[in-house]
């Protein structure tokens, strides 16, 4: 009984001992384990605190200029690295990693980049101690952890950038289109302003007030319904280099759009005769004297200031390509084209060269397909194209009826700093959530984010889309101060023409889409800012009546524009009068009281020339030199001012500022010299220039 | 609760061995080689060719002929100090200096970029 009552109770005992041990025992290992959490936490803040990621670098670098032959002893510095730049209110830790980035190199740091020189010589332009590290870089100055620092954090608005996207912060200070060491940025915007971008969206630097597409005012007398109709389904399809994107449009759509345009009656015009030309021949040498193709292209070789012409003949209407040819301005008066003072015949001959030489092979497939196009679409209005013009925004571009230009895009100014929360993916969602990733399939594929996206496809190189990219991501403003940004540079192609009457003609010759008045205007063509103290005043007045080739090795020529006499006194008056340099001797300052070279400082020049110089490398004379990459100076003395080729030779990169004739260093007497045996070479009197006075 | 922690601790401090910054991986042209490249075609490729190839539009009037740059083992026999002083002094009578118009920096660039052309000699 009482062995079984004990039984029982040993039965029993451990059973209930076992579940409080059990239960005790978890107990204690959850404390256990708590407690061994919370230590190993502690133990990593503190080794946190203790061993940053720039420990070991800091380090290996001081390893590495320990046994530097060239160390000279040097420490490696210790504890967090700053940059303090006050006036960009900026603080930048990166040195504390990129311990080598502003020293020397370190030999063996081997490919160790993060211990390596900056590359390139970019530091000696923008020193750390006045630009930092993330005013061209980016990410987070302040940080002290790598990910952190590279501002790879969601919401960060500034995510390191790379390779050519550091490009991206020169606009902060340089202007886009002529930034130095900035390729793909003058590349990006002038794509961007070529392909009219702002025609929709307000874009920095392209603030001008300029239409970039043509006058569709007349355009039932320019061509015909069904070219029109191609022209809308795929504009690169019908001219290569096309400017005009894809629309991405319907039959239907693009036949209404042609019902609307065919519908805009055109202003009226004073009534001209046709014109008989004496053909293609003919016009084929003036077509060829006249230089068009310094603009325009011809199978893709020429220029790429106007359209490509090579299938010109089966789109245009005689009729509208002989008015045009009288009178591009009065067409379309934002057209850069000049008006070439041609002859009724001469206009006949090229319109007859045009029509004739200019066939597009592959018309008849396309006319065949617009026109079934057209046939079928019977019910496509006039009033649904002006709905789909205003939908689509064609007034941003062109000038059709009464459509206001609007900026239906989002605006770029601060494109670069976009919050990524604030970007819709929609059905993109595989893309990485970055501005870049973002922007760069935008580009690619505008219209596949969402459905009613109106942005056109544009059909950029890669090339292309990359450098449009680099200039999306440089829309921002940090407001930096005057003293650090690069002065003078400020929207260089936007030319300003003269007042009065000479500026009349400077604005209908466009003159300045070509050339630079002071540093504003185009690049294809000298700067003529101190023309006056540079070339002889008869030389200016022949060279503008009948224009010369100076330069054997260029395709882009001086225009031919059949001048007035008039017309040339204007501009030789202007050039001469009012566009002098400071300090430029004139000839008498120069040779003496005679004011011309002595023969025997002549000979002495030539010696100089040939002999000492390397000028024969690049210049022709008649003395035996055939360099052809610059002027050819077989005539220089009749062309240049012996003031001013002196004045060049003892400074050539400041006399012309983009000029690659490198500084030789030549002494004053030299250039003296040098100057006296130039001036010596003249036109021969056959040819001895004649002053056309007003 | 605590593995997880605990975990995240481990994965934390084996992060932080593996994260110290990778040895450079950069391929491709230099900095200093692009802004080279950039200067090279201002100022040299009239004579000596886009592609270093000695060929460019000028050269047939030169006398000697511009060097063919686009040649490993050419580039490889001179030393960036002697290609810097040919830049930067002129050579013979056809090349002209340029120690007056670039800066010692932008030499050594051009140099930079020169050394890439050179090694594309080995491309076809």
């Amino acid at each position: 009984m009482a062995s079984a009552e004990e039984t029982t109770r040993t039965d029993s005992a451990p059973a209930h001992d076992d579940r409080e041990r059990r239960a005790l025992g978890w107990m204690d290992r959850l404390l256990a384990l708590s407690s061994l959490g919370l230590c190993a936490l502690f133990a990593y803040t503190v080794l946190a605190e203790v061993s940053p990621e720039w420990g070991p670098l800091q380090r290996e670098y001081g390893r590495l200029l320990a046994v530097d032959p060239s160390g000279k002893g040097a420490r490696a510095p210790r504890g967090i690295q700053q940059i303090h730049v006050q006036p960009l209110e900026l603080v930048d830790r990166c040195t504390s990693c990129h311990l080598g980035a502003d020293k020397p190199r370190v030999a063996s740091t081997g490919t160790r980049a993060v211990l390596a020189p900056h590359p390139g010589s970019m530091l000696e332009l923008h020193p750390p101690e006045r630009f930092g590290c993330s005013s061209c870089h980016d990410g987070q100055g302040r940080a002290t952890s790598r990910e952190k620092a590279h501002g790879r954090e969601a919401n960060w608005a500034e995510p390191l950038l790379l390779g050519r996207f550091v490009q991206a912060s020169c606009a902060q200070c340089h202007a886009r289109a002529s930034a130095p060491r900035a390729p793909d940025l003058r590349v990006g915007i002038a794509t961007m302003r070529r392909r009219n971008c702002a025609g929709c969206h307000v874009v920095p630097d392209l603030d001008e007030d300029r239409r970039f597409g043509p006058d569709l005012g007349r355009i039932a007398e320019k061509t015909s319904r069904d070219w029109v109709f191609a022209w809308l389904k795929r504009p690169a399809a019908q001219l290569a280099g096309a400017r005009m994107p894809d629309f991405g449009l319907s039959d239907r759509e693009a036949a209404s759009l042609v019902a609307f345009l065919f519908s805009v009656p055109p202003p009226p015009r004073p009534p001209a005769a046709p014109v008989a030309g004496k053909g293609a021949e003919a016009g084929r040498a003036l077509f060829s004297e006249s230089r068009c193709i310094t603009c325009h292209a011809v199978q893709g070789k020429g220029g790429t200031l106007a359209p490509e012409l090579a299938r010109v003949g089966s789109k245009l209407a005689r009729p509208w390509l002989e008015g045009w040819l009288r009178d591009p301005k009065a067409h379309d008066p934002a057209t850069i084209m000049p008006r070439f003072r041609l002859s009724e015949e001469q206009i006949g001959s090229i319109a007859d060269y045009l029509g004739e030489e200019f066939e597009d092979e592959d018309a008849e497939r396309w006319q065949r397909a617009a026109a079934s196009a057209l046939a079928r679409d019977r019910e496509a209005s006039a009033g649904d194209g002006r709905k789909l013009a205003l939908h689509y925004n064609c007034a941003g571009c062109h000038s059709i009826a009464d459509l206001r230009p609007a900026k239906i895009g989002p605006e770029h100014t601060e494109l670069g700093l976009k919050p990524v929360a604030r970007i819709d993916f929609g059905a993109k969602a595989s893309l990485p959530r970055t501005r870049l990733a973002y922007l760069r399939e935008k580009l690619r594929d505008p219209r596949g984010f969402s459905k009613g996206l109106r942005m056109p496809r544009f059909d950029l190189s890669e090339e292309a889309r990359e450098s449009v990219l680099v200039t999306l991501l440089s829309f921002k403003d940090r407001r930096y101060p005057a003293s650090v940004r690069a002065a003078g540079e400020r929207r260089p192609w936007h030319g300003r023409p003269p007042p009065g009457p000479v500026g009349e003609l400077v604005r209908e010759l466009s003159c300045l889409e070509c050339h630079a008045l002071d540093g504003r205007g185009g690049t294809l063509a000298p700067d003529l800012s101190l023309e006056g103290s540079q070339v002889e005043r008869p030389w200016l007045a022949r060279y503008l009546a009948q224009p010369t080739t100076l330069r054997p090795s260029l395709t882009e020529r001086m225009l031919q524009l059949r001048l007035r006499a008039d017309e040339v006194g204007l501009l030789v008056e202007y050039l001469v009068a009012a566009r002098r340099a400071d300090g430029v001797k004139s000839a008498r300052e120069l040779f003496g009281a005679a004011g011309a070279p002595d023969p025997e400082s002549a000979l002495h020049g030539r010696r100089i020339f040939h002999e000492r110089l390397s000028c024969p490398s690049c210049h022709a004379t008649p003395h035996g030199a055939r360099g052809y990459l610059g002027p050819d100076l077989s005539a220089v003395g009749s062309r240049l001012q012996p003031g001013w080729i002196y004045h060049q030779l003892l400074d050539p990169v400041r006399a012309r500022p983009g000029s690659i004739e490198p500084r030789l260093g030549v002494s004053p007497a030299d250039a003296r010299a040098l100057a006296a045996y130039l001036a010596t070479l003249r036109a021969p009197p056959a040819s001895a220039p004649t002053e056309t006075s007003p | 609760m605590i593995r997880a922690l605990l975990l995240t601790v481990a994965l934390a401090s084996a992060a932080c061995r593996a994260a110290p910054p990778s040895p450079g991986q950069r391929s491709g042209p230099t900095v200093a080689g692009l802004e080279g490249a950039a200067l090279y075609a201002r100022y040299c490729t009239s004579c000596h060719g886009a592609q270093g190839g000695g060929d460019g539009v000028n050269a047939p009037n030169l006398d000697p002929r511009p060097r063919l740059h686009r040649d490993p083992a050419w580039s490889r026999s001179r030393s960036d100090s002697a290609l810097a002083a040919a830049i930067r002094d002129g050579r013979g009578r056809a090349m002209p200096r340029f120690g007056r118009t670039l800066k010692p920096h932008e030499i050594a660039d051009l140099v930079a970029g020169l050394r890439e052309i050179a090694e594309k000699g080995n491309r076809p």
